[in-house]
């Protein structure tokens, strides 16, 4: 995330370096666990779907908001999803109000492409008209407190809120009704970061970690273990067995973190 | 006007009333105005009745203030003949939170080192993270010492290729190129401890 | 005279706080007032960036406010918008005379205020948490500032409006005091009354500022209080 190191992270690299040798993290997590994470499904009610999440000390909340628009050309039958991040300088002391740099970017749009690519929205059914009339879906993520591995956070929320989210049935004119459906979701995509730190990989770092990274990847799996995207982020580099590894560590905690957001749906369902 | 139920171990927040000044003096945590003394904090009074004096012991964290024998990390920025000149980044326990400004500080040749010191470019090198101690943080620049086992160089940067110095022999090597220079070091050099 | 949700005409909406929320933030809160929900935090005193801004007698007060794209019925375009940056300089306005700002000359305070979820009166809400959130980061008061709206609807003078209220009123008045002094630190008004109204109407938003200063004083008590 950051390009210059601050003084304070590179004194504290020695340390962490030192760590991970030893096999051991800050927080004295294992290199593939994630911290513990925290859902709260439905958090806003004026959105049509949302989702608090914790993953440790990082806090952030993903709305879901639909409005019916007209389709891109080359693909008239297909309804539109789009991802949008901001950097709230509430969530962090670097963080500078303005128009999203490039790390809120980067952040949104590895969010999308891990839901968008493993085809979890059956955008043909957000079809109103085909050529006139599609949902346009917004998925706006708004971060609160950043200690650490966005990108992970931000996923679990996204997905969250999307499997919330309840959007209106049209008419055959195109007009809204009073009936409310979920929003047509197939598959639960979920996407795991880790940085290399002294050649280890580490799974979901905290923002110390996250500091003194030497690179960084990215991996969004499916509910079949299918890779849907991935990102190599930062600097620095990868061999391809590293790259591998990442795959697997996503792969297994892909599963768990699944579970985890159905049983918070679950729960917050049944009250 | 004087809460008369207020004692030492209360808890109170901005704008309580401590007492009038007739009374007390105002100490920390505290301000007066028109006579009476008022919590500007949220935490607990204490009532001192020998020294006469009302404070209160802020529970919230606050502010980094620099005062004499805290411990800072700094940056050499500049090194003159007779001293060397720093901006402080942080105070030591209190890495997460900005100084109240961004000051720049400097330490005199005389303070560098228990020893005696004839040219500082053998202590120190711009770029170079230190532990220092303030001497007087009033001041501005705020004034520093580099002596104590503790205090010193934490981290080096090799002046030919600016990477991370290693410890090797009461000197610093680059392990990348290989350069051997001197530092003023802090015994617990290239730890990572802040 | 009854109101929509069944409230007394000087009755708050349920009102929760909470000190010292993030971890980041130097001090942080976060309110939620009925169905609105407010994040504060709070940075400094630190460097001034802008430099030309630093003040060599005291710390400047900088204050932001924002809602989210999902705060709102129709989804809100994220970024200021003019309501958005008028709202962050009245709030600075309204809290900067209790903060005691020359304990930390040549530094700066920023305050965040982000709306998740708005349902009229979020600016109250919003200099609510911000106050909690600066005793939270330990920055030298003077006194809290407390905030409420009263206003007309239906032909009454009341306190607290809702959205309904709000939307359908005459008349809408957010204020904030220092309660201790009941200095009036922010003070907006639209809408048609009568000078008799006006009165009425601002004698119960002190009453309401009252009511929330007790509450930021548990929420505090809650925090450190043991």
């Amino acid at each position: 995330m950051v390009s210059e190191m601050d003084p304070i992270a590179s004194i504290k690299k020695e340390y962490i370096n030192e760590l991970v040798a030893q096999e051991k993290r800050e927080d004295d997590r294992a290199f593939d666990e994630h911290r513990n994470i925290k859902i709260i499904p439905n958090y806003i009610k004026k959105a049509e779907g949302s989702a608090y999440v914790e993953l440790g000390d990082t806090k952030v909340i993903v709305g879901v908001k639909y409005d019916a628009g007209k389709p891109f050309a080359d693909i008239p039958n297909q309804g539109v999803m789009t991802t949008s991040a901001e950097f709230a300088p509430m969530a962090s002391p670097e963080f500078e109000s303005g128009p999203p740099g490039e790390n809120a970017i980067e952040l949104a749009r590895v969010v999308d492409r891990g839901i968008r690519e493993s085809e979890a929205i059956d955008t043909k059914k957000l079809c109103i008209i085909p050529g006139e009339k599609v949902y346009i879906v917004f998925v706006d993520i708004q971060i609160l407190d950043n200690c650490g591995n966005l990108i992970d956070a931000c996923g679990i929320a996204a997905i969250t809120a999307l499997l919330t989210a309840r959007m209106p049935v049209y008419d055959k004119d195109g007009n809204p009704t009073e009936e409310m459906v979920p929003l047509p979701l197939n598959k639960i995509p979920i996407t795991c970061t880790m940085v290399k730190v002294n050649n280890k990989l580490l799974l979901d770092p905290a923002l110390d970690e996250e500091k003194v990274l030497d690179s960084r990847i990215t991996v969004s799996t499916d509910d079949d273990g299918n890779i849907v995207a991935m990102q190599k982020g930062t600097g620095g580099s990868f061999k391809l067995e590293e790259i591998m590894e990442a795959v697997k560590i996503s792969k297994e905690q892909g599963k768990k973190i699944r579970e985890i957001i159905k049983n918070s749906i679950k729960e917050e369902e049944s009250g | 006007m004087k809460d008369e139920g207020l004692k030492s171990g209360d808890f109170v927040i901005p704008g309580d009333v401590l007492g009038v000044g007739e009374v007390f003096m105002p100490g920390e945590g505290t301000y007066e105005d028109e006579g009476i003394i008022y919590s500007n904090v949220a935490g607990v009074v204490d009532l001192d009745m020998n020294k006469r004096k009302a404070s209160v012991e802020a529970k919230s964290n606050v502010p980094p203030v620099l005062v004499e024998g805290d411990p800072v990390i700094c940056e050499i920025v500049d090194l003159r003949s007779q001293m060397a000149l720093v901006d402080l980044i942080a105070k030591c326990g209190h890495e997460d939170r900005s100084l109240t400004m961004s000051p720049k500080g400097r330490i005199y040749i005389s303070q560098a080192s228990k020893h005696y010191v004839t040219n500082l470019q053998n202590e120190f090198r711009i770029g170079d993270l230190v532990r220092a101690r303030v001497r007087d943080g009033r001041k501005s620049p705020v004034e520093l010492s580099t002596i104590g086992d503790d205090m010193g160089v934490i981290l080096a940067l090799c002046t030919k290729c600016r990477t991370s110095m290693k410890k090797k022999d009461g000197k610093v090597e680059c392990p990348k190129c290989g350069s051997i220079e001197s530092r003023n070091m802090s015994q617990d050099y290239g730890k990572g401890n802040l | 005279m009854k109101r929509g949700d069944g409230r007394k005409k000087d009755e708050l909406r349920n009102v929760r706080m909470e000190v010292g929320v993030l971890k980041r933030a130097d001090g942080s809160a976060y309110v939620e007032w009925g169905n609105n929900k407010v994040f504060a935090s709070v940075y400094g005193p630190r460097e001034v960036i802008p430099r030309f801004l630093a003040r060599n007698d005291r710390a400047i007060l900088r204050c932001k406010y924002n809602m989210t794209p999902f705060s709102v019925e129709d989804r809100k375009r994220p970024g200021p918008d003019r309501r958005s940056v008028e709202i962050g300089k009245v709030t600075a306005g309204a809290l900067e005379p209790a903060v005691i700002l020359e304990t930390y000359p040549n530094s700066m305070i920023n305050v965040n205020i982000e709306v998740m979820q708005a349902d009229a009166g979020t600016r109250c809400a919003g200099i609510t948490a911000a106050t909690l959130a600066l005793v939270d980061a330990g920055i030298p008061m003077r006194d809290l500032v407390s905030a409420c709206a009263a206003g007309k609807a239906n032909d009454g003078i009341i306190l607290d409006l809702s959205k309904e209220e709000d939307n359908k009123g005459q008349a809408d008045i957010p204020m904030a005091i220092m309660p201790r002094s009941e200095e009036v630190t922010l003070l907006q008004m639209d809408g048609i009354l009568t000078e008799d109204e006006l009165e009425e109407a601002l004698k119960l938003a002190v009453g309401g500022c009252k009511s929330i200063y007790e509450l930021q004083k548990n929420a505090l008590m809650a925090k450190y209080g043991e």
